[in-house]
């Protein structure tokens, strides 16, 4: 029984294999434990801290008194990363006025100049805290570096930098944002939106994005029309109609059809009624139910009805809906009288769909 | 030709470099997890500040096929509704149920006969007829004869109005925040085309309303091997798959997925109990083949709770289908095999599964089997068998207790000292005889498939395992 000399070798290297993956084992058991002690008294320092601050900042954001000569307990260093927790929540909730005494207690408690030692830390959920905060706190002295953190590689820290330079100077920054939002392709629509939904007034709109919009390309187009809804309802509508004009740009024609709420645009509209592209007839109908006239605009709405594409025949039941939906009857009659079964399915189905919303 | 002792030493030599590879790749993905969870962890917090809509982002459809499913339905419907997204609309699909899972909802959601415009785009059983809720605008409920879970997928993308539909199964738990998280991804990089969400075990939790309010520990303890088991193979290793973009599997429990992607692929496919797995290796497969650029995540936060089988002949049920599933699916698609241009995913993931996931099980049971049986010949001295075990056992030891290490160091969501004990026991006890149980279901399942039986998807008991 047994192996021979090779064998003891095998045996031996099984051996001291089995004995570091033992050792492994015990070492990440240790560390586990470890880490819930660990987490079991931050959350317990973490506990007591807000049991004292968060009534504390409560009190300091709503009642109107002023702060100056109020003595503030002391932020401990190791404390500021829990105070900037407290506070970010705190000020995602509030506006205005709480807003700016919170930003003062920031101030007098000294948490800006940790922050700002913070931006140049490695590690991203610091960073990404201290942008944040020093953009609540429209921190000017941050401005060169929040500047400079707008072209971060990370599209994250990019954009939260780029939400914290319109917090702080909306002017001064919409030109800076809207230079690297056509610079890189990494920016998400969405967080671009909520950059700019409490800071890009309707005139910076006009002031930075106009000019960009007027001399582009379609694919620049593209990227810029989401943030159009920001302009002044008779600029935006000025732009679109010139969009729509010289767009060489499926994708961009349909995009402006989409956003189309004018009627300046109304013959361009309908010719696009006839599109090749589904989606541009598509879009194109849609907006027609938003700036069409009963009586020049029913029968395109009709023949689009019986369009191949299921997208299109919604949109166009949709459109009939609405400049029809004063006369049921006609609505009906129309359902009836259409050679198209689908058309009438969905002319069926959108009318139903009306009646439930507004049962 | 070779004496005894040799044959069973090379036999050893392979079985011990089988179980170093197959739980070395395990533990590189964990390595690798551990970087995107890092990655994750660090700017979850911050990254959707504040937590308003912008109306700029995609709306959903939830697709969920129900089949007999009347005790629970309801209140499974109702807790989606209160999902926390800017725009988002459920569709159910009674699958031919011959309980009364439709008059629950009929009469639980006021739903009306909808004259709804079906477009079919991908071929399903008949549908019988649409309702829409009167109580719910964002409602509807699709009645259809029964074809299985594929084919009521398939019926609800037919449905679906949204470019991005997210299916879930019937009894998922989801939180509020669910879809907001799962559709990051999608938000942050266009090319994304699916994404899968973590999914997590309910059993002993505190469940109101359909929310998971605590979570807590099974005293059953199959349930709390699997609770382990979950976090080793189906998070952390997913999540490890997805930093390589070579992630194979996607939960039919919760996953998001891009519309058009999945019609232009085919939809589900019906003819497979691992539906969920098949349609995710052929997104990479047409996907590839077309040389369309794309991306297949994974997000690791615990968003989605289910119940896990308690008793045995469950458990055993749902790994038998689990491992045919994972046959039919790799076979279905085994182009993919060290295809021209399918990248990591051809070359390390598909084989990886073949060898380690969908073959493992038969290698397993003979590599124990092989060293029981060089003992008992006399082959192999007790000292030699021990140590073979150990580093059998060890390493899955190794595994399972890493990616507690993971979850301690991100979501730790069983926060008491003794649910951590517990589930620190539960990892090492379940290396002795709870994982080779698992294999011997697994190997059932292989050689059903390679003898041919046909594949069932049999009953899940509800036990109730979940406190209301």
């Amino acid at each position: 029984m047994g192996f021979g000399t090779v064998s003891d070798g095998f045996l031996t290297w099984v051996y001291f294999t089995s004995l570091a993956i033992g050792a492994a084992i015990l070492f990440m058991m240790a560390r586990i434990l470890v880490l819930r002690v660990y987490l079991l008294l931050s959350q317990r320092r973490t506990a007591r801290f807000e049991a004292f601050w968060r009534p504390l900042l409560a009190e300091l954001a709503i009642v109107p008194i002023p702060c100056k000569g109020m003595a503030l307990p002391r932020l401990h260093r190791r404390d500021y990363r829990r105070f900037i927790g407290l506070w970010l929540a705190m000020q995602e909730s509030l506006a205005d006025e709480a807003h700016e005494r919170l930003n003062h207690v920031a101030r007098r408690l000294g948490a800006h100049r940790i922050a700002q030692r913070s931006l140049q830390r490695k590690s991203v959920p610091q960073r990404l805290a201290a942008l944040i905060f020093l953009g609540h706190l429209k921190d000017r002295a941050s401005w060169l570096t929040l500047a400079a953190m707008l072209h971060d590689a990370s599209p994250v820290i990019s954009v939260v930098a780029a939400r914290s330079l319109m917090q702080t100077n909306p002017a001064k920054a919409a030109p800076l944002v809207f230079a690297e939002l056509l610079r890189r392709e990494d920016w998400p629509v969405e967080r671009l939106g909520l950059v700019f939904r409490h800071t890009l007034s309707p005139e910076l709109a006009n002031l930075h994005l106009t000019p960009l919009l007027d001399d582009c390309d379609d694919e620049t187009a593209i990227r810029l029309l989401p943030y159009v809804r920001y302009l002044h309802h008779e600029a935006r509508d000025a732009l679109l109609f010139a969009l729509l004009s010289r767009s060489r740009s499926d994708r961009l024609t349909s995009r402006v059809l989409r956003q189309v709420e004018n009627s300046g645009c109304l013959e361009q509209v309908r010719r696009y009624t006839a599109y090749p592209r589904w989606h541009v007839r598509m879009q194109a109908v849609a907006a027609l139910g938003r700036i069409g006239t009963r009586e020049e605009d029913l029968a395109i709405l009709t023949e689009r009805l019986g369009d191949e594409q299921w997208w299109v025949r919604y949109r166009a039941a949709q459109a009939l809906v609405r400049l029809l939906g004063q006369s049921p009857n006609e609505l009906r009659a129309l359902q009836e009288r259409h050679a198209d079964p689908y058309a009438r399915q969905m002319l069926a189905q959108v009318m139903r769909e009306e009646a439930l919303s507004h049962a | 030709m070779p004496d005894a002792v040799t044959l069973v030493q090379w036999a050893e030599w392979f079985f011990l470099a089988y179980f170093l590879c197959v739980n070395g790749g395990y533990l590189l993905l964990v390595f690798l997890a551990s970087f995107r969870l890092a990655d994750y962890m660090g700017t979850v917090d911050f990254t959707d500040l504040p937590h308003v809509y912008t109306e700029l982002e995609p709306p959903v459809t939830v697709l969920v096929p129900a089949y007999n499913e009347a005790a629970s339905i309801v209140g499974s419907v109702r807790s989606l509704l209160q999902l926390r997204y800017s725009e988002f609309e459920v569709v159910v699909i009674n699958d031919g149920s011959s309980d009364a899972t439709l008059a629950e909802l009929l009469s639980a959601f006021g739903l009306q006969e909808f004259p709804e415009a079906y477009r079919v785009r991908l071929a399903t059983r008949p549908v019988r007829a649409v309702y829409r809720s009167t109580l719910h605008a964002n409602l509807r409920v699709i009645d259809k004869e029964n074809g299985g879970k594929a084919d009521a997928l398939n019926a609800g993308i037919n449905a679906a109005r949204y470019p991005l539909f997210c299916g879930v199964d019937a009894d998922s738990m989801l939180q509020p925040e669910s879809l907001r998280l799962l559709v990051q991804p999608f938000l942050t990089d266009p090319r994304t085309v699916a994404c899968g969400g973590a999914v997590r075990l309910a059993n002993g939790c505190e469940v109101s309303g359909g929310v998971l309010q605590q979570a807590r520990l099974p005293k059953n303890p199959l349930a709390l091997f699997q609770i382990v088991e979950y976090l080793r193979a189906f998070l952390f290793g997913r999540l490890g798959w997805a930093a390589l973009n070579a992630l194979l599997v996607i939960s039919g429990a919760f996953g998001l997925f891009r519309k058009e992607t999945v019609v232009g692929a085919g939809g589900y496919r019906v003819d497979t109990v691992g539906e969920d797995m098949e349609l995710v290796v052929r997104l990479h497969r047409t996907l590839r083949r077309a040389k369309k650029p794309y991306r297949i995540t994974f997000l690791p936060d615990p968003v989605c709770w289910t119940e896990a089988p308690e008793k045995l002949s469950t458990l055993r049920n749902q790994r038998v289908r689990w491992q045919r599933g994972l046959g039919e699916s790799l076979m279905m698609n085994r182009a993919l095999f060290c295809g021209r241009g399918t990248g990591l995913v051809g070359w390390f993931a598909f084989p990886f599964f073949v060898f380690f996931e969908w073959w493992g099980p038969f290698f397993e049971v003979v590599g124990y089997g092989v060293t029981i049986w060089a003992y008992w010949q006399g082959l192999l001295n007790f000292q030699a068998m021990l140590l073979f075990f150990s580093v059998a056992v060890g390493l899955g030891m190794l595994l399972s207790v890493s990616s507690l290490f993971l979850e301690e160091r991100s979501f730790h969501i069983y926060t008491r000292f003794r649910q951590l004990l517990a589930l620190l026991a539960a990892s090492v006890v379940e290396n002795f005889g709870y994982r080779q149980l698992i294999t011997l279901f697994r190997l059932y399942g292989l050689m059903l498939a390679v003898v041919g039986v046909r594949a069932r998807w049999g009953r899940m008991e509800r036990r109730g395992a979940v406190r209301e």
